[in-house]
This record gives structure tokens, C-alpha cells and sequence, in this order.
């Protein structure tokens, strides 16, 4: 798969992907008696609310996109522990740092960029609206977003999850002010 | 006693005048190779009549391969998005009414193979040809 097919990227980079059912089901909520406007409004909303600035929408489309940069902790993989136990093993002045590491993680200078598109459902007995989320981020070596270091989407079903939780909450919450 | 050789300065000053391949920097952009035949591969003739389903329908392609969608555009017909999978790739798709029943849909696009490499575009037939069998499919589904 990993043969590099055009300009480098894989030769199958624009090819449905075998999962492609799964994915799209993890990342599409169905709301049933919502308007399109509604459910636009309500994720515009929830965006604001985690702190994303809105990069573009086009309503007649369905669609909102938003970016927000933040710096995250994750856990020391298996052969980062395996390193910093090395350099600590050969230059003892250095466990404190490795010990430091493996308590709080490492930290990834990001941006993540999300796309919540809109569509109408008429096919169930009564009418609803579908919302697809799909979110990616790259990872930066510095704070200043100068060096980009991973590019990855974001596909963890907690993250899908959680975006809908609120989502959903954020629908209700609208429809108590109308 | 020897005259210093006037060759080497004389021929830096031929080869600094001759045309060569550089290009003037505002004119860079026009440079784009062959572009009937990119242009061929990057085009297709779909069926549909309502541009704002079509254009759904686009959409949804583009993020059943994985994109987010950067900008849409629906007066326009343009759809912009961007994949990311440890390389990326960004591509816009515009779809323009040929006739009452037909959209001419073109894609073009760029890719980076890594994060710090810099965005070439996509000029093999291969990434098109997936990206217009996979919004056949999806048009396909749509209307059945």
C-alpha cells in the first residue's frame, strides 16, 4: 500500500477505503425533528464553545469548518521509555528529566481542523438531518507552529462521541430558546 | 610577458545572456506544463440536474476518502477540502451545468508527501481516475 504512487503520496491515496461504511457511521449522528438551519446554528455553537475560530461555512451546502490550535499531553510510547531509561542509565543527571517525561507526557504543539457537514434525511418516518463530522490535526515540533511533525486524522470514537454529546445538549439547548 | 586570458570572464557573460529555462518570477505561475492533457484527466462529464445535491453529494465523497472540508462554495460550485494520513492532499472540485441533465466536474490537486516537504501537484491520471469512480459510485447510491 505504501508504494509511493504520485508525487510521493500512496498510490491508493484517493481510493475508497475498505472501512469506509465504518468510518462514515462513526462519524455521522442522526437527529430526528431538527432543521438543517437548527443543527447548523447548534455546531456553530458547540465549535464557539471548544474554542474554534470558523475558518469558512456555506449554509446552502450544510457546512462549517473550524480550527483551533492548543497544546496536548500524551503518554510516552513504549520505545521513547525504552530511550530516556538508556540516557538515564548512561548519564544518571538526566533521570530526573526522563522521570519528569514519563509522568506528564509528551507535549504536541497542534492545530485541529474540523469539518461538520449537513444533510437532510428524509428517508425515516419522520424527518431528520444528518451531521458528519470529520477532524484532522498536525502536530508541531515547537510552540510557534513552525515545524510541522505528524499529519494525522482524528478518528478515536471517544472524540466522535463527545462531539455529538455536546452537539446534541447544544440542539436542545437552542430549541429552549425559540 | 603573458596576457592575462580574457576566456573565462567571456564565456560567464555568453552563458549569463543566453535564454535559458529560469522563468521570471510573476510568470511562474502560468507555467503548468501540458494542460489539455492534464486537463482531460481531470475533467468528467456526470449526470444531474439539481447543482446543490450534486455538489452534496461531492462532499460526501470527499470526506468518505478521508477529507475535511476547508470551503464550499455553492453559487460557485466549488468544494475544497484536505486530507491528512501522514501526507496530505488538497483538492478543490468545481461542477459546472453542461446542458440540463449533465454537471462537468473537474478536480485538480496538490499533495505533500510529508510534513516538511513542499505541495507538488498532482499531475498522474491515477488519484483522479479513484476520486471520479468513487463520486460515480456515490451518485450512483444517491439517486437509487
Amino acid at each position: 500500500m505504501w508504494l509511493a504512487g504520485c508525487a510521493g503520496i500512496p498510490a491508493g491515496a484517493l481510493k475508497l477505503p475498505p472501512d469506509t461504511a465504518e468510518h462514515r457511521e462513526l462519524q455521522t449522528h442522526r437527529y430526528e425533528g431538527v432543521s438543517e438551519a437548527r443543527l447548523l446554528s447548534a455546531g456553530v455553537g458547540v465549535l464557539q464553545d471548544l474554542g474554534f475560530t470558523l475558518e469558512g461555512s456555506e449554509s446552502r451546502l450544510g457546512v462549517i469548518t473550524g480550527s483551533r490550535k492548543l497544546t496536548s499531553r500524551r503518554p510516552l510510547h513504549s520505545d521513547e521509555v525504552l530511550s530516556r531509561l538508556a540516557w538515564s542509565a548512561a548519564i544518571p543527571y538526566l533521570a530526573p528529566f526522563a522521570a519528569y517525561g514519563a509522568i506528564h507526557g509528551v507535549k504536541e504543539p497542534q492545530v485541529v481542523r474540523l469539518s461538520l457537514v449537513t444533510h437532510p434525511d428524509p428517508t425515516g418516518p419522520t424527518p431528520a438531518c444528518l451531521v458528519r463530522v470529520t477532524a484532522q490535526r498536525v502536530v508541531y515540533l515547537d510552540e510557534q507552529l513552525t515545524t510541522a511533525k505528524t499529519l494525522e486524522a482524528l478518528n478515536d470514537p471517544r472524540f466522535f462521541e463527545e462531539f455529538f454529546k455536546r452537539l446534541s445538549l447544544s440542539v436542545f439547548l437552542e430549541e429552549g430558546k425559540s | 610577458m603573458k596576457c592575462p586570458s580574457l576566456a573565462g570572464p567571456a564565456v560567464a557573460l555568453v552563458v549569463a545572456l543566453l535564454p535559458g529555462c529560469a522563468t521570471a518570477p510573476g510568470l511562474a505561475v502560468f507555467d503548468t506544463g501540458s494542460q489539455v492533457e492534464l486537463r482531460s484527466y481531470q475533467s468528467r462529464l456526470l449526470p444531474g440536474s439539481d447543482r446543490e445535491q450534486f455538489l452534496r453529494v461531492v462532499i460526501g465523497t470527499m470526506q468518505d476518502l478521508g477529507f475535511v472540508i476547508d470551503k464550499a462554495d455553492a453559487a460557485l460550485g466549488t468544494v475544497t477540502g484536505t486530507k491528512l494520513a501522514g501526507y496530505e492532499v488538497r483538492m478543490t472540485v468545481t461542477v459546472q451545468p453542461q446542458g440540463r441533465a449533465q454537471f462537468m466536474v473537474r478536480a485538480n490537486a496538490q499533495s505533500k508527501p510529508k510534513p516538511t516537504a513542499a505541495a507538488v501537484a498532482i499531475e498522474e491520471p491515477g488519484p483522479y481516475q479513484d476520486f471520479f469512480a468513487a463520486l460515480e459510485k456515490a451518485l450512483f447510491l444517491a439517486a437509487h
